[in-house]
């Protein structure tokens, strides 16, 4: 027993070691993966790295260019550091969208196991929710939503996450069906295990990594949302470093200084490129029959 | 072919109805009472709240309110604006072509841009149009609009002057102006649908070069002009039209974004406005036409993909 757990070990370490070989192999995902670590590092060191408090005015010094003595991107229209608010904004970025995909993700297994799983109404009513959901463009839904429950960093985390979940129900749906006629579940069933038991312990863990693989992919598009949201005044609010936030309060010093619009807006784009770069090299690891014919 | 339509059709209405119940829905959603919310705090007095209370029939039970809300929607009234004053459906109404003419020329651009860069990159796979196609495509999907928007006006407008960056010509303008009006937010709006349009038009084109069929059709001599646009076009173009349905989704919600900052008088602005003002009237309604017109944008695509495809017809 204990021999064949660590041969199916070996071969599990050995596929791993493939896939982080085939992604390697893709230099633009390396590349993504390179400033992705960047952000993120600024973000979990956001008070270590920034030169100062975000949100500490120097009314006497506005409008600093970039590489004026002390701020390496120069000051805000309050005299505010511009780098170190974009660092303390990759805080909020990274948080909104890694909790976003999280609600969405955990809402969707749950209705989608329990329609892949009970069939029947449960599924019928599931899936037209689903449908129902797919039927609004999302952003103006999100924005609908958010203008009644009010603008703030957890509406946005918790509107953002409760309104992408469908596609993580049709995800976990589509898969417990398949999996429903395993052998596996068939003994669990006829163990007269509980019916959540079968669920949770024996189909959930077997759903989980497309789960976990398209939550990541989710990531950039949901910080993509949150920065439209800040930027159209419905996120989070100022005087916060939101990315979004920055971008709407620039454009009104549109005619004096863009350097307050140029950098947030380049955050936003670089967080959600890498992003993008890595989901292609883990795409192209998963499946190198698709990635050797497009290559 | 009329049998998939019809029972097409009769999919959507519990699509329809699951629609209207959410956007009716979100007036309760609202913390604390919606009233309030909605005179806000200077003019939220007791005989205030009580009358816009009676006139919105806040005082009968949900489901009274909800065939109350239907009812109004069947017969054209979708409420009135609390800010305004005015009918819903009228400031809707004199706003949805501008909505109309703008997502209609982004589409044009994005499906311009998208196409010919697409098949051109998976045909001549590993140029320098291969290459460039995809760097274009990553930089319109990963390129928030707002921000693209904001440069197109600061480099085009401001220091170059050569486009103007608000508003929309008015109707006795020439062509030209109208055109010259267009091209920044369409431009703007399309970028993102173009770039996903194009990543997509690329890799079905390559999948469908490399089917047997189009291996047959090059032994037998047939031109690679006539492989390329009769035996591969054809059917890398099926997920193409697909996408696009799903995809116009987002396009109707950068609508929202690229009007704002382009001062463009469409539905877009319009809901950005009602929800800087908690107007939940003009919410409700600004949201259910977004809606409605995904809906019937996605039915169009849905059956289109079927006169396109005999093979569904027959299943």
């Amino acid at each position: 027993m204990s021999r064949d757990m660590s041969r199916e070990e070996k071969t599990a370490r050995s596929e791993l070691a493939h896939l982080v070989k085939v992604f390697l192999r893709h230099r633009l995902g390396v590349v993504g993966l390179v400033m992705l670590s960047c952000f993120v590092l600024a973000a979990v060191f956001a008070p270590v790295v920034a030169p100062y408090d975000p949100l500490e005015m120097d009314l006497l010094n506005p409008f600093a260019p970039p590489g004026s003595p002390g701020h390496l991107l120069g000051t805000d229209n309050y005299g505010r550091d511009i780098l170190s608010r974009l660092i303390h904004g990759s805080r909020i970025s990274l948080l909104i969208g890694i909790v976003a995909v999280t609600i969405a993700a955990v809402l969707g297994s749950c209705l989608g196991l329990l329609a892949g799983y009970y069939g029947g109404w449960v599924d019928a009513l599931v899936m037209r929710l689903v449908e129902v959901f797919y039927a609004f463009p999302f952003l103006i839904l999100v924005i609908g939503v958010m203008a009644v429950l009010g603008p703030s960093i957890y509406n946005v985390m918790i509107v953002l996450g409760v309104v992408s979940w469908p596609l993580y129900a049709r995800l976990v749906r589509a898969q417990v069906m398949a999996l429903k006629s395993e052998d596996f579940v068939k003994a669990a069933t006829a163990m007269g295990l509980s019916d959540a038991r079968i669920m949770f312990r024996h189909i959930l863990p077997n759903v989980l990594t497309p789960v976990i693989v398209s939550a990541t992919l989710g990531i950039p598009g949901a910080i993509l949302s949150s920065a439209a949201l800040g930027f159209l005044g419905f996120g989070v609010q100022p005087p916060w470093p939101e990315w979004g936030a920055m971008v709407s309060e620039a454009k009104d010093f549109m005619l004096i200084d863009s350097n307050m619009i140029i950098w947030p807006g380049m955050c936003v784009f670089l967080v959600v490129l890498s992003f993008n770069f890595v989901g292609d090299a883990v795409r192209d690891a998963l499946d190198p029959r698709l990635a050797k014919q497009l290559h | 072919m009329t049998g998939y339509i019809v029972r097409r059709l009769l999919t959507t209405i519990p699509v329809l109805l699951g629609i209207t119940f959410i956007v009716f829905a979100m007036v309760s959603l609202a913390p604390g009472d919606a009233i309030s919310l909605m005179l806000g705090s200077e003019t939220a007095n007791v005989a205030n709240v009580e009358r816009l209370r009676r006139e919105l029939g806040l005082d009968l039970p949900w489901y009274e309110q909800y065939l109350r809300y239907m009812k109004g929607l069947l017969t054209g009234d979708m409420g009135r604006s609390i800010t305004y004053k005015r009918p819903v459906v009228d400031m809707i109404r004199e706003r949805f072509n501008n909505t109309l003419i703008l997502a209609a020329s982004s589409t044009l651009f994005a499906l311009v841009i998208s196409l010919p860069l697409g098949i051109a990159a998976a045909y001549q796979r590993r140029s320098w149009i291969d290459y460039g196609a995809s760097t274009l495509a990553m930089l319109g999907v990963s390129l928030p609009s707002f921000y693209l928007g904001l440069l197109l006006i600061i480099v085009f407008g401001l220091n170059l002057g050569w486009l103007p960056i608000r508003g929309m010509a008015s109707r006795s303008a020439s062509l030209g102006t109208y055109i010259r009006h267009l091209i920044l937010p369409s431009v703007t709006l399309g970028s993102g649908l173009a770039g996903i349009l194009t990543r997509l038009t690329r890799s079905s084109v390559l999948e469908a070069l490399s089917q047997d069929y189009v291996r047959t059709a090059r032994a037998k001599g047939v031109g690679e002009r006539k492989v390329l646009y009769k035996h591969a076009l054809r059917n890398a173009l099926l997920p193409v039209t697909t996408t696009f349905g799903l995809q116009f989704g987002g396009l109707l919600g950068g609508a929202a974004i690229i009007e704002t900052i382009f001062s463009w008088p469409g539905v877009g602005m319009l809901a950005v406005n009602a929800v800087k003002q908690r107007d939940i009237p003009l919410i409700q309604g600004t949201t259910l036409v977004f809606a409605l017109g995904f809906v019937l944008v996605t039915l169009v695509v849905d059956i289109l993909y079927v006169a396109i495809d005999p093979r569904i017809r027959y299943e």
